[in-house]
């Protein structure tokens, strides 16, 4: 078994609830993603939860010719959430547009004793990042913390809108050793990591441990400060670590 | 306002201001629309000055302040249709029919007692923060077409720019409109390209624009460097609802 440890916060001041980042995980099917819903759009939090929840538990999924079906399917399926009951004239107005999410898969794989492979897709600025030795060594799609910025490329809920994005999406596929570490990240962790990584990384480092000692009152402390002195950005967070390991992962494939 | 904005429009000022103030309305909903709620984010004053003084609001909001947007929302004092130029998937525009949600009516009387208008926004503004005390600070959009006729409103501006929150001071942002053809200032950065005394007096109470709304004034395609303040003075028809848009773009949701 894969052994996964997540994160998943809404901005200071709301609920839990109200936290339109999503996250999924299949550690026995090796599949990890992690979707951010764009606040500004109609229900993203279930168009980020419906992406999340399936892509995880799909196969394949990580070319761009195999998305296009897989999330026209889910898109109708979100449209008709809501196209059957009576909705006032703001909802309306605003199902018609739909939701929006970034959205970013990861699947790995054991090769040998020691070697794995992985691939990723990405439409937009979560992202995936590859630690060896505590070191960043690939971050994918994005690799500069000042590359994000408040318009990324998202993916519509309504069919008729996906067009548009097909050539977004970004795929990258690669090998790991035993010991590598993978994160999943919606933007702001990702922005705040790439930044500190390097001037602070016992701060970085920190953030690991805690996510890996499943401590979620004191990540809440750490990213709550971090939001206070205003070097995150106050944003619903979503993170999913996998620290690989070759005895571990054989038992699950 | 019953003067149309110079010669190139034909709009009569009062009812474009109108049609403004309501689509900014409209825009502040549907940005804080999630699902059938609305999440309240802001809270709405809006005050007209004229003949009288006081909040602008019609229907079921009349003479409110500090409304919820989700009251807004639900309660707009009648929905209309418009119609509208939408594109049409394959590089043209179609006439859509859409729904014109209006909050206020076009008024044109009295005159520009701007002093009673600042002092009834401050009262308002210290309301509001003595129970938002940590809330993201209010921001005033001030439109009017000329000179106040109640004295110098500089002393009730400074008491707005006196209000605000832990976050930071009330954000104060003027715009003046004119039906001469003169130069338009917008957002300047300091006092020189400014014609008058006047201009110079309500350029003094206004706030400088934050970097976020820069941005989103850079974004729309306003040219607006570093520093610059949120002072429009001659605007036209185009300036107002680009004020009034990079005035409440500020809150990036998402």
């Amino acid at each position: 078994m894969l052994n996964a440890h997540s994160l998943l916060l809404p901005k200071d001041g709301l609920h839990p609830h109200e936290c339109e980042d999503a996250i999924g995980i299949r550690s026995d099917l090796g599949r990890f993603c992690v979707a951010d819903g764009a606040t500004e759009s109609f229900d993203s939090r279930t168009w980020a939860r419906l992406l999340t929840k399936h892509w995880s538990q799909c196969n394949g999924l990580t070319q761009p010719h195999e998305l296009q079906s897989w999330w026209k399917r889910l898109g109708e399926r979100h449209t008709r959430r809501w196209s059957e009951r009576p909705l006032p004239w703001y909802a309306e107005e605003k199902a018609a547009v739909g939701a929006f999410a970034t959205f970013l898969g990861f699947e790995v794989a054991e090769t040998t004793e020691q070697g794995f492979r992985w691939q990723a897709v990405a439409l937009g600025d979560s992202c995936l990042v590859q630690l060896r030795g505590g070191e960043i060594v690939l971050s994918f799609p994005l690799d500069e913390a000042d590359e994000f910025g408040s318009h990324p490329q998202l993916l519509p809920s309504k069919p008729s809108l996906q067009a548009a994005v097909e050539g977004e999406v970004r795929c990258v596929s690669g090998t790991a050793r035993s010991g590598d570490a993978f994160l999943l990240l919606t933007d702001a962790l990702a922005a705040w990591m790439l930044r500190y990584s390097k001037s602070e990384p016992e701060l970085t480092q920190n953030f690991l441990r805690l996510l890996e000692s499943a401590s979620p009152e004191s990540l809440a402390d750490l990213v709550s400060n971090e939001r206070r002195s205003r070097r995150l950005r106050n944003d619903d967070v979503a993170a999913v670590l996998l620290r690989l390991s070759a005895v571990e992962s054989s038992k699950a494939r | 306002m019953s003067e149309s904005f110079g010669t190139e429009s034909a709009a009569r000022k009062a009812d474009f201001v109108a049609d403004v103030v309501n689509r900014t309305l409209h825009d502040l909903v549907i940005r804080c629309t999630r699902t059938e709620e609305i999440r309240s984010y802001y809270e709405v004053s809006v005050i007209g000055y004229g003949s009288s003084v006081g909040s602008m609001l019609s229907g079921g909001l009349s003479g409110r302040n500090h409304v919820p947007i989700s009251e807004v929302a639900d309660s707009p004092a009648r929905l209309e249709t418009r119609s509208k130029k939408v594109p049409d998937g394959a590089g043209g525009l179609v006439e859509q029919t859409v729904r014109f949600p209006i909050w206020v009516d076009p008024t044109s009387n009295g005159g520009t007692p701007m002093c009673q208008a600042f002092s009834l926004a401050q009262r308002l503004l210290a309301e509001w923060t003595a129970t938002h005390p940590h809330s993201f600070p209010p921001t005033v959009l001030h439109l009017t077409d000329g000179e106040s006729t109640d004295g110098d409103p500089t002393e009730h501006a400074r008491q707005i720019l006196g209000t605000g929150t832990s976050d930071g001071a009330t954000l104060l942002f003027n715009c003046h409109v004119s039906s001469k053809h003169a130069m338009k200032v917008a957002y300047p950065n300091d006092e020189s390209r400014l014609p008058d005394e006047y201009a110079r007096s309500l350029f003094r109470c206004s706030s400088r624009l934050p970097e976020s709304f820069r941005q989103a004034a850079v974004s729309m395609g306003v040219a607006v460097e570093e520093g610059a303040y949120g002072f429009v003075f001659n605007g036209d028809p185009v300036s107002v609802a680009q004020f009034f848009e990079i005035g409440t773009r500020p809150a990036n949701l998402r």
